[in-house]
């Protein structure tokens, strides 16, 4: 995938969020921001996945320029894959119904075929024997494994997962973390927020360092995690690999 | 043994005396109202005289079957209403939210008795809707829907906002999110409040009676005004209302259970 960003600033009230973000990615599989807590991370996420205005700025993402309209960002949104912290998965449905609802609603896809579409999802990731089963009966791993199926479900261009296990027991994050590494090899293209540092310099291809609302520091990761020469990103890694 | 039976656990597991609990303290509340009952009375010194009401008994059933039907048409109408003023309230469109909220403040603000009187005497007269059946339904419609948008309010805003966010993520238009996230959740989450709508209704509709539109508690003031037995004609529109409203109450303590589960 292609990532453009030019200048993108964001306030929440008075607190500048994201200041002047520049980047430009060409041929990246898959791309992880890391960084310490409130840094812009998930806000520099969202504005990618058109859900978030930026104050100005532009996005170009594989060649086309993201208007900053909800009309424009809606169809947009129909290509990108989404996977929240907290699953966001809909508690009235059934983990089935999670992923043909907007296959039907939303892509126009007929329901035998959604059906079909949803259940060879479910199966290859284990999930058949809970498609009838609704959210509250689910481990947090199955919910978020059904998160990841839903987004993948619609074909998107690309993946963005917003710290897709920080809301997880540890005992369900492995689950989770081996089915990112399997669409990964297979060649889906991801933008992941995470704070599993050993998954991050696996997986990544390329990776930002955010601080403050400023990319502090980018690169392949042998570069970023093993040779950065930023103090700040240093410090960073010396208190979250301590233990 | 004793102190299990007047004192309820704090947990319910191994709460074996449930069933007798029950049985024992309904006993004694029956027991102490019909002592109350029956002191009251007989210090009244009232010579109860049921033939004279029992005549009039099709006037009572009537009126009866009258209040039914129309807190049914008002609980329908009602939740029409409260559908598009709950929703009013989130509008965009600054009129409508503002109307909305003024409909209903001014109806949560005033006296049922009030708007009553002045729906009757002067709008519906200049309207020329003559019939006060239909006017009846119509004002207890309007007074229920300005509490059912209330419900339906939070029953809306109780939906998290991180599945909006999620919904709108997976690319579903405003119309699409209401119909198939919002909604389907709404429904079941209003459905023990609505209930408890249903039972105020039944109650509230009496006051209809001062329009004269016959519905339970006018036909039990005709018995009294006919036979002058006041408490053979409001006795028993107490246990009809009783009748009406407390499998309502049952079902919404049900619906409540039900749901807090389904979560």
């Amino acid at each position: 995938m292609h990532i453009e960003l030019d200048a993108i600033n964001k306030h929440f009230g008075d607190h500048h969020v994201l200041r002047d973000v520049r980047l430009h990615l060409e041929n990246t599989h898959s791309l992880v921001i890391i960084g310490p807590s409130g840094g812009g991370k998930t806000t520099l996420l969202r504005v990618i996945a058109g859900l978030e205005h930026p104050d100005n700025g532009s996005l170009h993402v594989n060649g086309r320029e993201v208007l900053f309209d909800e009309n424009h960002l809606r169809e947009y949104r129909k290509h990108v894959g989404m996977v929240f912290q907290a699953y966001n998965l809909f508690p009235h449905l059934t983990a089935l119904e999670n992923i043909t609802l907007p296959l039907e609603k939303v892509h126009g896809v007929a329901p035998d075929e959604a059906r079909e579409r949803a259940i060879t999802l479910l199966r290859r990731f284990q999930l058949e024997p809970h498609y009838h089963k609704k959210p509250a009966q689910l481990s947090g791993g199955q919910k978020q494994r059904i998160a990841l199926s839903r987004a993948i479900a619609i074909s998107p261009e690309f993946l963005i997962l917003d710290e897709p296990t920080s809301a997880l027991d540890p005992e369900f994050t492995a689950e989770v973390l081996d089915m990112i590494e399997e669409l990964r090899e297979e060649d889906v293209h991801l933008i992941l927020v995470t704070h599993e540092m050993g998954f991050a310099h696996r997986l990544s291809d390329y990776v930002l360092f955010m601080d403050d609302g400023v990319v502090i520091e980018q690169g392949p990761p042998d570069r970023v995690f093993d040779a950065t020469e930023n103090e700040k990103v240093k410090k960073f890694f010396d208190r979250v690999l301590k233990y | 043994m004793l102190k299990s039976i007047f004192v309820i656990p704090q947990s319910s597991d191994d709460d074996r005396l449930h069933g007798t609990r029950i049985a024992v303290n309904t006993a004694i509340v029956l027991v102490v109202l019909a002592f109350l009952l029956w002191f009251a009375f007989s210090r009244l010194n009232y010579r109860f005289n049921w033939d004279s009401v029992w005549r009039y008994r099709n006037n009572l059933l009537s009126g009866f079957a009258m209040t039914v039907l129309i807190s049914f048409f008002s609980l329908l109408l009602s939740v029409v209403i409260g559908t598009v003023f709950g929703l009013g309230q989130r509008s965009h469109f600054a009129p409508f939210r503002f109307f909305s909220r003024t409909y209903i403040e001014a109806i949560r603000g005033t006296p049922l008795l009030v708007q009553i009187l002045i729906f009757f005497y002067v709008v519906a007269n200049a309207f020329g809707i003559a019939n006060r059946y239909v006017v009846g339904v119509i004002i207890m419609s309007l007074f229920a829907g300005a509490y059912v948008s209330e419900i339906v309010r939070a029953g809306i805003e109780s939906v998290a906002g991180s599945q909006l966010e999620s919904a709108r993520s997976l690319g579903f238009t405003r119309y699409q999110t209401y119909r198939y996230i919002i909604f389907p959740q709404v429904i079941t989450r209003i459905l023990p409040p609505l209930a408890g709508q249903f039972a105020s209704l039944i109650k509230d509709s009496s006051l209809l009676s001062i329009i004269a539109v016959n519905e339970f508690t006018q036909s039990a003031r005709e018995v009294n005004a006919n036979t002058f037995s006041t408490l053979e004609s409001y006795i028993p529109l107490a246990i009809g209302y009783l009748l009406l409203t407390l499998p309502i109450s049952v079902l919404t303590k049900r619906l409540e259970k039900k749901f807090t589960y389904a979560y």
